[in-house]
């Protein structure tokens, strides 16, 4: 399968989740089943942050396959900065 | 509706759309600016979600030169992050707003020669880089206003990469202006025909939004139930921006763009004056 076959799919499958959680939660919201509404539209939350992190691990490992050594040397280097940058703000609690 | 507006100008234009959702938030419903920004930040990922999901499958976006920019995008916001801490940010309101009056008078300047190059075929006339034919970056998309394969040679590497640098650290420092950098890095310095910078720049922010997302999310800072109004209106929004973008007439892309550029100068001198001198403009 294509590289941006598989992002778009990602890509999709994230963008579909995470707005039938945001419109589920916000219907729920009108008819007062608060605790059920904020949970759901926590998950829509780590949904939405979760996709990027995913799509770009997928392109990792889709070029491992397709041994683009090359693709998989740029992707890494994202994929690890976007995790130092977490470990980062994890460790010194810094809020920017 | 606003946050669904936005979405539409940002996957239009290529930006994030936090320089509109933020003072949205403050001004118009009263949250607290922190979380403002933090909801904004989400709000962000998903414009960018929706609309490079859009664009991938029209296949405007390139998605090797995207990940070879976002290489010094995610380290500038990470560099910018630390700087924040022992630098004052004034000094990068006035170079951003220098660069952003720039764009502004050359993307206007540039609107009609735009149009006559992709007619000639220009875009693939230039000769590329050693690192860009190292790295395969250049690429090609179908443009529907034109009706014609669009193919073009990336060029300008090292300059790109050290203005996208330079987004991810302003992304950082100044929690905007990531999006107008790289269009224009791309466009202006890179030979990339501006619809496919516009693509590129959308799937780039998600990488650099979720970055930052992740550490509000982390520190407690989003407010879930003020953030799905948002992404719902965004995501919405930014899908209806990518089903006309690529049917619009390039020139009148640029002029937006040069509208827009003008506006967030305009805004980043304003903040500079106010933090370094403490003058105010209206």
């Amino acid at each position: 399968m294509r590289i941006d076959k598989v992002v778009f799919y990602i890509l999709v499958i994230g963008m579909i989740t995470s707005i039938a959680l945001f419109v589920t939660s916000m219907l729920l919201s009108s008819i007062t089943k608060i605790y059920l509404s904020a949970m759901l539209a926590r998950i829509g939350v780590e949904v939405l942050i979760a996709t990027p992190y995913i799509t770009i691990a997928s392109i990792v490992v889709m070029s491992v396959l397709k041994r683009d050594y090359r693709l998989l040397v740029l992707a890494l280097i994202v994929l690890i900065i976007m995790m130092l940058s977490l470990t980062m703000s994890l460790v010194l609690h810094a809020t920017p | 509706m606003i946050a669904m507006a936005t979405g539409f100008i940002a996957a239009f234009m290529g930006i994030g759309g936090g320089l509109i959702i933020v003072p949205t938030l403050t001004i118009v419903f009263d949250v607290p600016i922190h979380e403002a920004i933090a909801a904004s930040i989400v709000g962000v990922v998903a414009t960018s979600i929706s609309s490079a999901s859009s664009y991938i499958r029209q296949k405007m976006t390139n998605i090797r030169l995207a990940l070879f920019l976002e290489t010094s995008t995610t380290l500038g916001a990470l560099t910018g992050a630390l700087l924040a801490l022992i630098t004052p940010a004034s000094l990068l309101y006035f170079m951003f707003a220098l660069f952003a009056f720039y764009v502004s008078f050359s993307q206007a300047y540039s609107a009609r020669k735009e149009v006559e190059k992709l007619h000639v075929g220009g875009f693939k006339r230039a000769a590329p880089d050693a690192l860009s034919r190292y790295l395969h970056l250049s690429g090609r998309y179908f443009d529907l206003r034109e009706s014609k394969d669009i193919e073009y040679v990336v060029r300008g590497s090292i300059k790109g990469w050290l203005l996208s640098f330079l987004a991810g650290m302003g992304s950082a420092m100044l929690g905007i202006g990531g999006g107008f950098i790289k269009v224009s890095a791309m466009n202006m310095f890179m030979n990339v025909p501006f619809k496919a910078a516009v693509a590129t720049s959308k799937f780039m922010i998600g990488f650099t939004a979720a970055t930052g997302a992740i550490v509000y999310y982390v520190a407690g800072i989003v407010r879930p139930q003020l953030v799905a109004p948002v992404a719902t209106g965004t995501i919405s929004g930014a899908f209806l921006g990518t089903l006309i973008m690529n049917k619009v007439r390039v020139k009148w892309l640029k002029l937006a763009f040069s509208c827009l550029t003008l506006y967030i100068g305009y805004s980043m001198l304003k903040k500079g004056l106010l933090y370094a001198l403490g003058v105010v403009l209206p």
